[in-house]
């Protein structure tokens, strides 16, 4: 592994963008400290860290969206101090930001061309079909002509909004182009246009940051890597020979343990079924889907975004009433129709979409994790305040939330935290089945470890899991089978075994 | 937790606190003050209800007394709420313009425990039974109301006079005591005088209802040729003006309306009004006559009375005029009229001696006496 | 931000405490004579019971508009049937709460329009049902029931409501089930809380109470009138945001709410009318406050989060 520096070129030479002696501070929290950072022309530059490391922040600051304490930024030797967004598109330097930035109910042009709306202006009016027009050109130029320029931008998948965020950022022909953790957001179809860009970009002689969780694709992409940790920069190493576990390492800042993922190579299980679901249909989702979970068994269900996995899971919950088939927990011999009955029946579920769909943030954690153990607690309707406590205690005390205190509100814990109470919910009322959608999604590496281990400990216990996941490398880590769906139907299953690879369960997903 | 327990134990020592420290320290105080009379009134805006407020603070003046003021907006919740808080407040009688009779027995009932003498103003009870409860109250002094049918038939009879032959009428709400019976007054007289009632809308209380209601019956009704109006001086009347001057039809359509507008004279001149009853508004002032001199241990009689008066009737300019000037621009009572209709200053005063004086009232009573 | 949480918290109690301090130096006390205050409570009660109803429905991030004309018309009918029968007057006035209850929370339930939209259509209707089932006129009750107003009644049975209702609303399933919507619907759903179960119950609630408000103002004022309860349900939004609820509801609500604030609410009434402060400026100084506990109230936050 080299390290440098920085990246020593010669003195002359003027990076393109210089950042110096950057600090910010949040109330009482300090993002950033005494940051340097440098990009120099024509380089993929990535940046990694755990979550609450400062890379977004750090982001946010170089595109103008927040302003650093002191400190100073030089873009080409000049001083550069962008006071919003569009100041730092003006710089020719552009962000596809973390969160979702388009705005409901605007067109895709509009969204597309907001701020810039008066290139379009006639005799004071918008001119909106050659906003529209000039927006079809855009997107052809990034291979999504699927999406409309005229379309209400509300009824864009999330992939999609994405892909026009990204071409938004791509437009203005940035010098430099911050890619903020937007790639779990996408699906196959859109990194390869994503990484085509990039690769388009420093053809061009223009740089990128690129931030991810993935530390697989970050050293795939990247030339050089930037990893911060608690505000500040631990080390920029040239990517090279690198390997995933050294820089997991160097973020976490110790020797991980040796094994992410559970170390037995075999499938193993009990014979008891628990939960049977035969000839499973929601019409233009998924089709026939029949499978049995048994105790202890980790179930993967993997596929692409869009293979009707994700509302599988929703239908097993009961959220979703499917055409046609049965789910049925067998030890009760009860048919699952609709979610109260799936958790009165030992059904917990996990969604996808953690902040609107798994938390109240703006309730305590408390009571997000009681919420659903309440019938349970009860006694002839009194919930005694002291039986919350204890039981909002025990399930922080089992994942090892890290909160001022458990009538904090959800709101304010960082994204691995966040998923840990979701977690922590369905473990505290000790439901039988778990099903996990995506449970990593957007976490970092220290908790996917523990998430990791905690279903390593379920299985044990004999609980059962069914995990949904785009990742293969989990599905294949943690799995006792995986189901490959493909358009909805099941193409194989695969049970736990050593040399099972990843291109083997891609040949079935597309 | 700890410190939200603590805080809110503190707080409810400051509240028990400042509750009973500030009770002490402010311990009603008895001494001599002037009587309180309590009015509540459906508005203290518009033409009307400034009036009877600004003669019946004159009146409370001349004889040394005051008087508090209520809003209601003729709702019986809020009338009650009224009656309540003047009682609280300290008032030694209180008087009530009531929305409806249903609410009449409460009133009575709130007098009646708290022993606080209640009389009525602008109305009389139609309903038997109420008025039957009521008066066997100890602490229901009376009421004063114009014949109101009388001022339904005289106007009606105006409208004859100018040749009319086709009318509708615009009225207050159904249920209000006054409305109805002008309602009355008007179809008693067009049935007399032939004039064809083509028709009716009620619970019209505005300008800007009145103003639509108009309009439709104009355009619905092509030979339409009189509007009586049966309420409200200030809004519907000018509404109603409003619509006719839309449709180019003053003087071809006669208005005529209770409650005198704010241009009265300018109405009369302009045509835009053929005749209008007003001047009620002394009608409050004898119904504080009655109550003062209650208060002040001289009770004029120990049984319930009603006591009828007519209003001012104006069908030309000069009377209009006459009218400013006598009733507007001067007390229609002078502070040795008003100080001899009470007991105190008059030993002989008596009942039938202010039935006579409301009975009485006329533009030409007012010009006699003060001319 | 965490430190502004706790001021909020004690905002209401801190603006009771000054209403009542200021009026008491106002009026030189007689505002807090005994006399008063039970003038103050007796007018209170109606609007305190209103207010817990509508805060089951504001907890979950709803509004219940319908109240003002549901007073009324629960009104009307209880005046109509104790014409034939004393005794029908109050199960006509709850049926009537129950069956406008049912009606918005099923609506609002399975058609999924906003809730100030159904409920302000309720309003409009229920206001016409009114005006036609008195007449456009009123409707006065048997005498005797006008003894049926008395604090010996209306003290046990506002502390017999507040001592259920705050129970449910602290200590039970259906409670705090109904908080999590408001905090966050879909989240609420996917810890197994039956939404639109939920839903129906708030109203339902909210209904049922303000059908007995409306027996208890019929009580009051010894009739039923078609004005009856108009522009009621403002002042039970003033009040509960006055005792510090937020508008979108969720974990944030408190039943507190409703207490304070419809005893602010009463007390500021009151003392305005002891001042004597003109009936127009009365309408504009409850506009500022409302204004201004809508201010200091509102979760910033919230509103990106909550539509």
């Amino acid at each position: 592994m080299a390290s440098t520096n920085g990246v020593m070129l010669q003195e002359e030479d003027v990076s393109l963008l210089r950042v110096d002696n950057i600090n910010k501070t949040f109330v009482t929290t300090r993002a950033l400290r005494d940051v340097k950072f440098e990009v120099e022309e024509g380089e993929i530059r990535g940046l990694v860290g755990e979550n609450g490391s400062g890379k977004s922040t750090l982001a946010s600051i170089i595109s103008g969206i927040i302003y650093p304490d002191n400190g100073e930024m030089l873009k080409h030797g000049k001083s550069y101090e962008p006071g919003s967004l569009l100041d730092a598109n003006r710089s020719k330097i552009s962000i596809v930001v973390q969160e979702m930035a388009t705005i409901d109910g605007l067109t895709v042009a509009a969204n597309l061309f907001l701020g810039e709306e008066k290139l379009f202006k006639k005799f004071g009016f918008l001119n909106t079909s050659g906003m529209n027009k000039s927006s079809m050109k855009v997107l052809q130029r990034f291979g999504i002509e699927n999406i409309k320029p005229d379309a209400d931008i509300s009824f864009l998948s999330f992939e999609d909004r994405k892909l026009v965020e990204f071409a938004k950022a791509l437009y203005v022909e940035p010098d430099l182009l911050i890619v903020d953790e937007t790639t779990a957001a996408l699906s196959q179809h859109g990194r390869e246009i994503l990484f085509r860009e990039i690769e388009r970009l420093k053809s061009k002689n223009r740089s990128v940051i690129f931030i991810s969780h993935d530390l697989g694709e970050v050293i795939e992409h990247c030339d050089h890597i930037t990893i911060m940790k608690d505000g500040e920069i631990v080390d920029t190493v040239t990517t090279g020979s690198l390997k995933e576990r050294a820089l997991k390492e160097l973020m976490v800042g110790r020797e991980l343990q040796q094994s992410y993922y559970r170390e037995d190579t075999e499938a193993f299980y009990s014979d008891d079924v628990v939960l049977g679901v035969s000839d499973l249909t929601l019409e233009g989702s998924y089709y026939n889907i029949s499978f049995e979970l048994h105790r202890g068994e980790v179930l993967g269900i993997g596929g692409l975004t869009n293979c009707g996995m994700h509302l599988l899971g929703k239908t097993l919950f009961g959220l979703e009433s499917a055409s046609s088939g049965t789910i049925e927990v067998v030890k009760r011999k009860k048919v699952i129709t609709n979610y109260v009955e799936a958790i009165a029946n030992g059904i917990g579920y996990l969604p996808k979409n953690r902040d609107q769909e798994g938390l109240m943030l703006l309730s305590s954690i408390k009571d997000n994790i009681c919420l659903p153990s309440l019938s349970k607690i009860q006694r002839n309707t009194f919930i005694s305040p002291r039986k919350e406590r204890e039981l909002a205690e025990s399930g922080t005390r089992q994942l090892n939330i890290k909160m001022s205190s458990i009538n904090q509100f959800c709101l304010y814990l960082s994204g691995g935290n966040k998923q840990k109470v979701t977690l922590s919910k369905w473990l505290v009322r000790d439901s039988d089945i778990l099903i996990l959608d995506c449970p990593t999604r957007g976490i970092d590496v220290a908790v996917k470890a523990s998430i990791y281990s905690l279903m390593q400990e379920l299985k044990v216990k004999g609980k059962s899991i069914i995990m949904i996941s785009e990742e293969l490398q989990e599905l294949i880590g943690v799995s006792d089978r995986i189901i490959v769906l493909k358009d909805g139907r099941i193409k194989r299953i695969f049970s736990r075994r050593k040399d099972l690879t990843e291109e083997e369960i891609i040949h079935y997903m597309i | 937790m700890k410190t939200k327990k603590v805080l809110s134990i503190v707080l409810s020592l400051v509240f028990a606190f400042v509750l009973f420290g500030a009770h002490m320290l402010f311990a009603e105080k008895e001494e001599e003050r002037p009587y309180l009379i309590g009015v509540s009134i459906w508005a203290d805006s518009g033409p009307l209800s400034k009036k009877v407020i600004s003669n019946l603070r004159y009146a409370a003046d001349v004889l040394g007394a005051e008087v508090e003021v209520a809003v209601d907006g003729f709702k019986p919740d809020n009338q009650v709420s009224n009656i309540e808080n003047l009682i609280a407040r300290g008032c030694d009688a209180v008087m009530i313009c009531n929305c409806t009779d249903a609410v009449v027995p409460k009133f009575v009932k709130l007098a009646d425990e708290s022993k606080v003498p209640l009389a009525l103003y602008f109305r009389k009870i139609n309903d038997p039974e109420i008025k039957a409860y009521a008066e066997s109250s100890p602490y229901f002094i009376g009421n004063v109301h114009e014949d109101e049918v009388a001022v339904g038939y005289s106007l009606g009879k105006a409208l004859a006079a100018k040749g009319c032959k086709n009318a509708v009428i615009i009225n207050y709400n159904k249920g209000d005591t006054t409305a109805e019976n002008r309602y009355v007054g008007y179809k008693k007289a067009f049935a007399e005088t032939g004039i064809n009632l083509l028709g009716e809308q009620w619970d019209i209380l505005d300008a800007e209802k009145a103003a639509n209601t108009a309009e439709r019956f104009i355009a619905a009704f092509p030979e339409i040729d009189a509007i009586a109006v049966g309420g409200g001086g200030g809004g519907p009347l000018s509404g109603t003006i409003r619509a006719v001057k839309n449709h180019n039809k003053v003087g071809q359509i006669h208005i005529t309306a209770s409650d005198f507008g704010p241009d009265i004279e300018n109405s009369l001149k302009n045509q835009e009004v053929a005749a209008m009853s007003g001047g009620h508004w002394t009608d409050p002032f004898f119904t504080f006559i009655l109550l003062y001199n209650y208060v002040d241990g001289h009770p004029l009689s120990d049984k319930v009375e009603t006591i009828t008066m007519q209003p001012i009737y104006l069908t030309s300019v000069s009377d209009a005029q006459d009218y400013t000037k006598w009733c507007m621009d001067e007390p229609p009572y002078n502070e040795e009229e008003i100080k001899n209709m009470t007991v105190k200053h008059n030993k002989g005063f008596t009942l039938s001696d202010l039935r006579r004086i409301a009975a009485a009232f006329s533009l030409e009573d007012v010009m006699e006496r003060h001319k | 931000m965490r430190k502004m949480r706790g001021i909020k918290k004690i905002i209401p109690y801190l603006g009771l405490i000054m209403i009542i301090i200021l009026f008491s130096a106002l009026t030189q006390g007689s505002l807090i004579t005994f006399r008063n205050l039970k003038l103050i409570f007796n007018q209170a009660v109606v609007l305190i019971i209103a207010c817990i109803g509508v805060t089951f429905v504001m907890s979950q991030g709803s509004l219940d508009l319908s109240q003002g004309s549901l007073l009324g018309i629960s009104g009307a009918m209880a005046a109509t049937f104790a014409a034939l029968n004393t005794t029908l007057s109050l199960p006509m006035a709850l049926l009537t709460g129950i069956a406008v209850g049912l009606i918005n929370g099923s609506l609002l339930a399975f058609f999924k329009i906003p809730s100030f939209i159904i409920t302000l259509c309720v309003l409009f209707i229920l206001r016409g049902l009114t005006v036609i089932a008195t007449h456009s006129g009123s409707i006065p009750i048997p005498f005797e029931m006008l003894e049926l107003d008395s604090y010996q009644i209306k003290v046990p049975l506002l502390v017999t409501i507040i001592v259920i209702a705050c129970y449910f609303f602290n200590y039970t399933k259906i409670g705090k089930s109904m908080r999590a919507i408001g905090s966050g619907e879909v989240s609420a759903r996917y810890s197994g809380v039956p939404v639109e179960r939920m839903k129906i119950l708030a109203y339902l609630v909210s209904g049922v109470l303000c059908g007995l408000c409306g027996w208890l103002n019929v009580v009051r004022t010894g009739a039923a009138d078609s004005k009856t309860g108009l522009l009621f349900e403002l002042d039970i939004l003033t009040a509960l945001v006055l005792g510090g609820m937020p508008l979108t509801g969720g974990s944030s609500a408190k039943f507190h709410s409703a207490i304070i604030g419809g005893l602010m609410l009463a007390i500021l009434s009151n003392g305005m009318v002891l001042v004597g402060i003109k009936a127009e400026l009365q309408q504009a100084v409850k506009g500022v406050i409302f204004l201004l506990a809508v201010y200091l109230s509102f979760e910033r936050e919230s509103v990106v989060l909550i539509k």
